[in-house]
C-alpha cells in the first residue's frame, strides 16, 4: 500500500547541532506508527519536522504524494495534519466548551464537534463549563485530542500522550487512539514509555541518537527495547527497505 | 488498518493548493547569491561611471559620474561582505557537522573495541 506519509533521509539541526541524522519512515494510511526512544533521541523534533514547525536541513517529507518541506505549518494544519504537542497545549483559562468553539475555525458546526467529542469522551461532557486548567491531566489530554480531532485530521501526530498520567488513564487514551485509527486517520505516536502504545501500533520504530535503531512489528520491537534504550542497537543499514522485518 | 479514501482524496486536493516555499532559499544561500549579484552590479556601475566621466568635458556630468562610481564601489564592497558571510558560514557549518560525525564515529569505534560488539559506525564497511 502506498504510504500516506513518507520520510526519506530527513536530517534536522538546532543551529549547528544535528539531531536527526537521516530518518526514513513510511506511515501507511489508517495505521498507527509508534516512534519510541530514550529522552533526547530526537522524537519530538521528528514530529515538529513532519508538522512543518521545524525545517529539515536535508531530506524529503511527502504527504499524500506532495512534498511538504517548506510548507507553512498553518497550511498543513488546515489541510489535515494535526499535532497534539507534548504538554497538551491547551488554554488553562478557557473552558472545555470554549476550546471546542475555537475548533470551529475548520468550518465545522459547533454542535457537530460537540456531539462527536462528547460521544468519544463522555467525561468532557460533564466538564463542559469547567476551566481546562482545573481538570485532571487525563482530562486535559482528552481535550487536546478532541480539539485535534475536531479539525477532521488525515494525519494525527501525538507527542508523549502518556506524560504525567496514571497507567489506567494512559490505557484508556490509547484505546481511543486505536478507535481514531480505525476511523481512517493515520497516526504517528511518539512515546518514551512503550508498553501502552505497542498494543495499538501496527508498526514501531526505535529512535536512538537521531537514527532509526530498529523498525518492525511491535512484538519484535518490544523485545529489543531495553537494549535499544541502552544504546546497543545498531542503526538500520541504509539499503534495508522501510518496514522490512528486524534482522 | 483502515484507510479513508475520501479523506485522503480531499487531503491531496488541499495539498495541491498549498504554497510550498523553496527550501533551498535559506539565509546563507540568499546572502551568497545576493552578494555575488551586488558585486557584479557594483563593478558594472563603476565601469559605466568611468565611461561617463571619460566621455565628457562637462564638469557637472563628471561629478555625477564620480558619485555613481562611489555608489558602485559601495555596492561591490557590501556584496563582497555578504558573499563572504554566506560562504564562510556554510563552510563552517559543514566543518562542524563533519567534526561532530568524526567524534561520534570515534566514540562508536571505542565502544566497539571496549565491548567487543558490533558498533561499526554508519557507512563503514565490514
Amino acid at each position: 500500500m502506498t504510504p500516506l506519509l513518507s520520510l526519506r533521509g530527513v536530517r534536522a539541526a538546532y543551529g549547528s547541532i544535528e539531531v536527526l541524522h537521516g530518518i526514513d519512515l513510511d506511515v501507511p494510511p489508517g495505521s498507527v506508527v509508534a516512534v519510541l526512544g530514550p529522552n533526547g533521541a530526537g522524537k519530538s523534533t521528528l514530529l515538529n519536522v513532519i508538522a512543518g514547525l521545524h525545517p529539515p536541513s536535508a531530506g524529503s517529507v511527502v504527504l499524500a504524494g506532495h512534498p511538504i518541506v517548506g510548507a507553512r505549518p498553518d497550511g498543513l494544519a488546515r489541510a489535515g495534519m494535526c499535532l497534539v504537542p507534548e504538554g497538551r497545549g491547551i488554554f488553562p483559562n478557557l473552558t472545555v466548551g470554549e476550546h471546542l468553539r475555537m475548533a470551529t475555525h475548520s468550518g465545522r458546526r459547533l454542535a457537530d464537534i460537540e456531539a462527536e467529542t462528547f460521544e468519544r469522551f463522555p467525561r468532557l461532557a460533564e466538564r463542559r463549563q469547567q476551566l481546562a486548567g482545573t481538570m485532571s491531566g487525563g482530562e486535559q489530554q482528552m481535550l487536546a485530542l478532541a480539539r485535534g480531532l475536531a479539525a477532521r485530521p488525515a494525519v494525527l501526530l501525538l507527542d508523549e500522550l502518556s506524560m504525567g498520567l496514571a497507567p489506567i488513564i494512559v490505557e484508556e487514551l490509547y484505546g481511543q487512539v486505536a478507535a481514531i485509527a480505525a476511523s481512517g486517520v493515520s497516526i504517528v505516536v511518539v512515546e518514551q514509555f512503550a508498553h501502552a502504545v505497542l498494543g495499538v501500533a501496527g508498526l514501531a520504530a526505535v529512535l536512538v541518537q537521531g537514527r532509526i535503531g530498529a523498525l518492525g512489528a511491535p512484538a519484535e520491537i518490544e523485545s529489543l527495547l531495553s537494549t535499544a534504550y541502552l544504546g546497543a542497537v545498531a542503526p538500520v543499514p541504509a539499503d534495508r527497505p522501510p518496514g522490512a522485518p528486524v534482522p | 488498518m483502515t484507510a479513508d479514501p475520501e479523506r485522503i482524496e480531499q487531503l491531496k486536493a488541499d495539498l495541491a493548493h498549498l504554497r510550498v516555499d523553496d527550501p533551498s532559499a535559506s539565509a546563507d544561500r540568499l546572502a551568497t547569491r545576493g552578494g555575488l549579484l551586488a558585486m557584479a552590479v557594483g563593478l558594472a556601475v563603476t565601469v559605466v561611471a568611468y565611461a561617463m566621466s571619460h566621455g565628457t568635458t562637462d564638469a557637472l556630468a563628471q561629478r555625477d559620474a564620480l558619485v555613481l562610481a562611489v555608489i558602485g564601489l559601495a555596492l561591490a564592497v557590501v556584496g563582497g561582505a555578504l558573499y563572504l558571510k554566506g560562504s564562510l558560514s556554510g563552510f563552517l557549518r559543514f566543518w562542524l557537522v563533519r567534526d561532530l560525525h568524526e567524534r561520534r564515529a570515534q566514540t562508536d569505534r571505542l565502544l566497539g573495541a571496549l565491548g567487543g560488539g558490533d558498533h561499526r559506525p554508519e557507512g563503514e564497511l565490514p
